[in-house]
């Protein structure tokens, strides 16, 4: 998907450039798509998920991408003894 | 005498930081070896006190950088005794240079050439020959292999006599990056050249962790990276055999490459390695590959090999004790026939991922998880969550591997 973007660089000159969206903001926007959808889930039930619409991704990245969205606060986490796993959700679906 | 790990850690900067108040344990060493200051140093001093291009200009910045430069590529042969330094050719990391290697079995002119490569490769030594063998370029050959890792000589023996005669490459990873086995490669090579064939060597895993002797193995080609050697990222290179060298395509073409050219169809290839070294090179990367080197040979390779068997002798000994079936080790029982890293699976009880995400989290433990750029492996072996891999080198210690024996242990009790 190439997506042509303006937007001013930090030195307030604006600025047109080409850019392809990396597959890694996709995977990001897709996470957050899923717990939308599907309010929470674990690693594997999102690695699953992913896979069966065909993402085209390797799976490793998706585990790196909960970790990052969670470190900014787009997403938090619970460990759960029943599920024997960690859940994943969005800030506005917790309780 | 021993490895001094305390003294070797302050080389270290990384180590000298503290998250959340507490130390950083790093077990990612097989897929990102951290630099010693001695490395940053010989990069930092390249951008800041003589930035320029090696052989071109007339300059004092210039003649530092050419001097630089080459004597890295021989401090870098040295390491490895190679028989000249013109074996050396700077690539940017063990996948190009495995790329580079595959063109010496000339598939154009010999015509349908054979790859053998293992189940186990990495996809740094796979990827290329699926797709080669499916464009109907090569045939390709992959011998399976045991979750313990050990290679069958016999059966390889066998697969070697199906080849044509002088027309095939065996490509195979000298250290495997999951089950953490060595393979016996002086055999191999006998068993290779008796029928005049090529033997090439992914070494990502071995070249940073063993006295590595390219003369005395008889290998041809040898692929490895300096960043899991303490080295610059985007540096790697291939060892490979002069005459061998001599006969291969570049994969690159382009200024720096050839001596002279005419129109309309005349260009003159220089000789090895500068014919493979298209355009203007990454001179801070290989001078710091040099400064790499020496700083290996400094702690001497004998140490860190003999420190290394030390933790994984602990990390295999106390898994054991401590989480006995509940998990399975991939690779030789044995540990002194293991690198220093461990492919664990779990068995299906805990997601691999979320015990990396949590050893982060509770202890700084900083490691991977996955499928380690081994897919391939994992599906044939059904691993298909992935295995979680804890990864050691020269600045590791005991106590931080036994640290990391006792956070699995606890995340196994709070979630499994």
């Amino acid at each position: 998907m190439i997506l042509w973007l303006e937007r001013p660089n930090k030195f307030n000159v604006p600025t047109v450039f080409k850019m392809s969206m990396k597959d890694q903001d996709k995977t990001n926007t897709l996470i957050l798509e899923l717990l939308k959808d599907m309010k929470e889930a674990t690693t594997t039930e999102l690695i699953k998920e992913a896979e069966s619409l065909g993402i085209n991704e390797c799976s490793d990245r998706i585990p790196a991408a909960l970790a990052e969205l969670n470190f900014q606060g787009l997403i938090t986490k619970i460990i759960s003894r029943e599920k024997k796993a960690i859940i994943w959700t969005l800030p506005e679906n917790k309780n | 005498m021993g490895l001094d790990v305390n003294k070797v850690r302050t080389d270290f900067p990384a180590l000298h930081q503290l998250k959340d108040g507490k130390p950083i344990i790093y077990a990612d060493s097989a897929c990102m070896a951290l630099k010693p200051q001695q490395v940053i140093d010989a990069l930092v001093a390249y951008y800041t006190e003589y930035t320029a291009c090696a052989g071109r200009s007339p300059h004092a910045f210039s003649l530092k950088t050419t001097r630089l430069y080459d004597d890295a590529r021989k401090d870098l042969a040295r390491f490895i005794n190679a028989k000249n330094p013109a074996e050396i050719v700077w690539v940017r990391n063990t996948t190009e240079a495995l790329n580079l290697g595959s063109h010496c079995l000339s598939l154009e002119e010999n015509g349908k050439g054979t790859i053998i490569t293992t189940s186990e490769s990495h996809n740094s030594n796979l990827v290329k020959w699926v797709r080669l063998h499916n464009l109907g370029k090569i045939e390709l050959k992959i011998m399976e292999m045991p979750l313990t890792g050990m290679f069958n000589l016999e059966e390889f023996t066998e697969i070697v006599e199906k080849c044509e005669e002088g027309n095939f490459l065996a490509s195979l990873n000298h250290t495997s990056n999951v089950t953490a086995a060595h393979i016996p490669e002086t055999e191999i090579a006998q068993i290779v050249h008796e029928r005049d064939g090529i033997l090439q060597l992914d070494a990502a895993q071995s070249f940073p962790h063993r006295p590595i002797d390219v003369q005395k193995m008889e290998v041809d080609l040898f692929a490895a990276s300096m960043h899991k050697a303490c080295g610059p990222t985007g540096m790697g290179f291939l060892y490979g055999r002069y005459d061998l060298l001599e006969k291969t395509e570049p994969l690159i073409l382009g200024g720096e490459t050839v001596s002279d050219v005419h129109y309309p169809h005349d260009i003159k290839l220089l000789s090895p390695p500068t014919k493979f070294e298209a355009g203007l090179q990454n001179y801070a990367g290989a001078i710091a590959s040099g400064a790499t080197v020496e700083y290996l040979a400094s702690v001497g390779m004998d140490k860190i090999q003999s420190h290394e068997k030390l933790l994984s002798r602990t990390m295999i000994n106390n898994l054991r004790e401590t989480l006995g079936n509940k998990i399975h080790i991939l690779g030789p029982e044995n540990p002194e026939q293991r690198a220093a890293l461990a492919a664990i699976d779990l068995k299906g009880q805990i997601n691999p991922h979320e015990v990396a995400i949590l050893m982060d989290e509770m202890k700084n433990i900083f490691l991977r998880s996955g499928f380690h750029c081994t897919h391939a492996f994992h599906h044939e072996k059904h691993l298909d969550v992935g295995t979680l891999r804890p990864s050691w080198y020269l600045y590791n210690t005991v106590e931080e591997v036994n640290i990391f024996v006792e956070t699995l242990q606890e995340i196994f009790d709070i979630m499994a």
